[in-house]
């Protein structure tokens, strides 16, 4: 099955014209410039703001990653000295690997939860439509309103959670105090605020897998866990990709949950890169440093990018 | 044996309904308990359980977020920005789309890797450079035409809009819609005089308009939602989006729970009306979306 997402530039080939209508060559001809013509004018809005909005900002940040920059003083080339200050920072790299757990744990647990939900909403029960809005509607709450909700439900002394607990005769849960919990509890949050989009997506998908295949799948006599295993995945493939991808990237820019909810603390057990470079950049102004850490990550992303990608296309011939 | 094997699906659907009852709960309690704390007042919340009704339903808090808390303004910003930011997206992308799909002009492979490689730049990877750059813009805020030393569009709409206009991923994925239309479609336009414009508007882009509401949903909640942004560009309250007004409130009435969770409905209330509305255009979109 060919999927819009995997077929790369696919060269557009020429196609004949139909024989059942005359051509004439010079008509032809016309058609094709005119084609011509129209594609330069068709592309160039979405162009020049890729240009001015992302090919420059990356070449600009890659310039001044090369500098000594606070926005007080004025840059100064200083060659690799803010890469090889970056890569001897404890801080940073404790925050690449605060942040490739973060996503790792999010993506692996998210797609078992939202592909679980939705092949649980494909079978014959009633209310799915109510179950679908109910677990989509979290979606709906912002990064920023959802980690202010659970601030609350997380408060130690008189949040619901906690209270709910001591209740029961348990201890007092430090859910975003203490270093081991704090980012267990932002995996729990972003899970509740995401599940809802993947299991929408992965339910578009489980909805065009044909029947036949389950009907075939059925008379070999395949169970319903081999079923899932040789018929349901291999034919939903390109929306997992789709999910990994957009999944794992979203996770490593994580920002907001950890602004809002710690802060980073505590101790930076919290410490995405993204607020490393927030806070390197906008807090002690050191620009430059925080262009190199942007350029470094956004290399990191790039190389899983195309794992992603070539691990999927292997795996479908 | 019909009686029994009906007996055998007929238990094992009640055990999926309770699962699916148990996770919609859970997805639920959190939205349920803010709900209810907004209710109360602040008294209130230390002294009853989180999940007991209110005494009667209390709107004070609301009416407090909107009118000390600014938010109706705030809210106003959001919607300027993700729906303009998304509007010039979604028609910048389809039209590349059906660009980079249907009309061959010198240079498109080379667009093509472009958006490829675009798509694969995290947004908030780009902020510093962003921030640079809107910062210097010729003529805007004290700027001359290269004398940076002004503020540019720094604390400007156009600023503050500025990352939403396009995204790789929107053009790649139009891209994508259109590659799966068939050719012959054009040719008979192409053969009654139409020009490209008109063919693309009258007979692709109604096709296609299933993607063009999920490009444009996606394009929406993703400015929507960005905290990262707007705090670094919008210095005073009146530029203020919702997620910003939101940090700056809970700074503001630190454990005032039911004002920080009235805060947090409100600024949710336009984005549950959208997907109220978009909800059906949304799933024949993600149908359509070739997750097949």
């Amino acid at each position: 099955m060919t999927s819009p997402l995997l077929s790369s530039g696919r060269p557009h080939a020429a196609r004949a014209q139909d024989p059942a209508v005359p051509a004439p060559g010079r008509r032809r001809l016309g058609l094709d410039a005119g084609k011509r013509r129209a594609g330069l004018k068709f592309v160039a809005p979405a162009l020049v703001l890729l240009i001015i909005l992302d090919v420059a900002p990356i070449l600009t940040e890659l310039f001044y990653s090369f500098t000594k920059f606070s926005l007080l003083k004025p840059a100064h080339l200083v060659g690799f000295a803010e890469y090889e200050a970056l890569f001897s920072d404890p801080v940073f790299w404790h925050s690449v690997l605060r942040t490739f757990y973060f996503a790792g744990v999010l993506v692996v647990v998210g797609i078992a939860v939202s592909l679980g939900v939705a092949v649980l909403l494909t079978q014959t029960i009633i209310g799915t439509t109510f179950y679908r809005i109910v677990i989509f509607l979290p979606q709906t709450v912002s990064y920023a309103a959802g980690a202010l909700i659970w601030v609350w439900l997380f408060n130690p002394t008189s949040g619901p959670i906690n209270t709910l607990i001591s209740s029961l005769g348990g201890p007092s849960i430090g859910w975003l105090s203490s270093p081991g919990i704090a980012m267990p509890s932002l995996l729990i949050v972003s899970l509740w605020r995401d599940t809802g989009y993947y299991m929408l997506v992965f339910l578009a998908a489980l909805a065009n897998v044909p029947t036949e295949l389950y009907e075939a799948a059925h008379l070999d006599g395949a169970g319903s866990i081999r079923t899932f295993r040789e018929v349901v995945l291999p034919s939903i493939r390109p929306a997992m990709l789709f999910v990994l991808l957009t999944w794992t990237l979203g996770a490593l820019q994580m920002f907001t949950q950890a602004y809002v909810m710690t802060n980073g603390g505590p101790g930076n057990a919290t410490l995405s890169v993204v607020l490393d470079i927030y806070k390197e950049g906008f807090q002690d102004l050191s620009l430059g440093y925080a262009s190199a850490e942007s350029f470094v990550v956004f290399l990191f992303c790039l190389v899983l990018s195309l794992v992603y990608v070539r691990w999927f296309r292997t795996r479908i011939d | 044996m019909p009686y029994t094997k009906r007996k055998r699906r007929s238990s094992r659907r009640i055990v999926l309904s309770i699962v699916a009852t148990f996770v919609s709960i859970i997805f639920a309690i959190p939205i349920v308990v803010a709900v209810l704390t907004s209710f109360k007042s602040n008294s209130q919340v230390f002294t009853t359980s989180s999940l007991s009704l209110p005494h009667g339903i209390n709107l004070s808090s609301y009416w407090q977020v909107l009118t000390e808390g600014g938010f109706g303004h705030f809210l106003l910003n959001s919607l300027i920005v993700a729906g303009i930011g998304s509007a010039v997206q979604v028609v910048a992308a389809t039209m590349a789309g059906y660009a980079l799909a249907r009309l061959p002009f010198p240079g498109r492979s080379a667009v093509f890797w472009l958006v490829l490689v675009t798509l694969m730049l995290p947004p908030q990877l780009l902020v510093i450079a962003l921030f640079l750059l809107v910062a210097r813009v010729p003529f805007a805020g004290g700027n001359g035409l290269l004398s940076g030393g002004g503020t540019g569009l720094l604390n400007s709409y156009p600023g503050l809009i500025a990352p939403y206009l396009i995204s790789g991923l929107s053009v790649f994925l139009m891209r994508q819609f259109f590659l799966g239309l068939p050719e012959e479609l054009a040719d008979s336009g192409r053969v009654d005089g139409c020009s490209e414009g008109t063919l693309f508007v009258r007979i692709f882009v109604p096709l296609i308009r299933p993607a063009v509401w999920v490009v444009l949903l996606l394009g929406f909640q993703s400015a929507w939602l960005d905290l990262l942004w707007p705090l670094l560009v919008a210095n005073t309250p009146s530029l203020y989006t919702v997620q910003v007004g939101l940090t700056t409130f809970q700074q503001e009435y630190t454990a005032e729970w039911p004002l920080i969770m009235a805060s947090a409905i409100i600024s949710s209330i336009p984005v549950v009306i959208i997907f109220f509305f978009a909800q059906r255009r949304l799933e024949k979109g993600l149908a359509f979306t070739g997750f097949k």
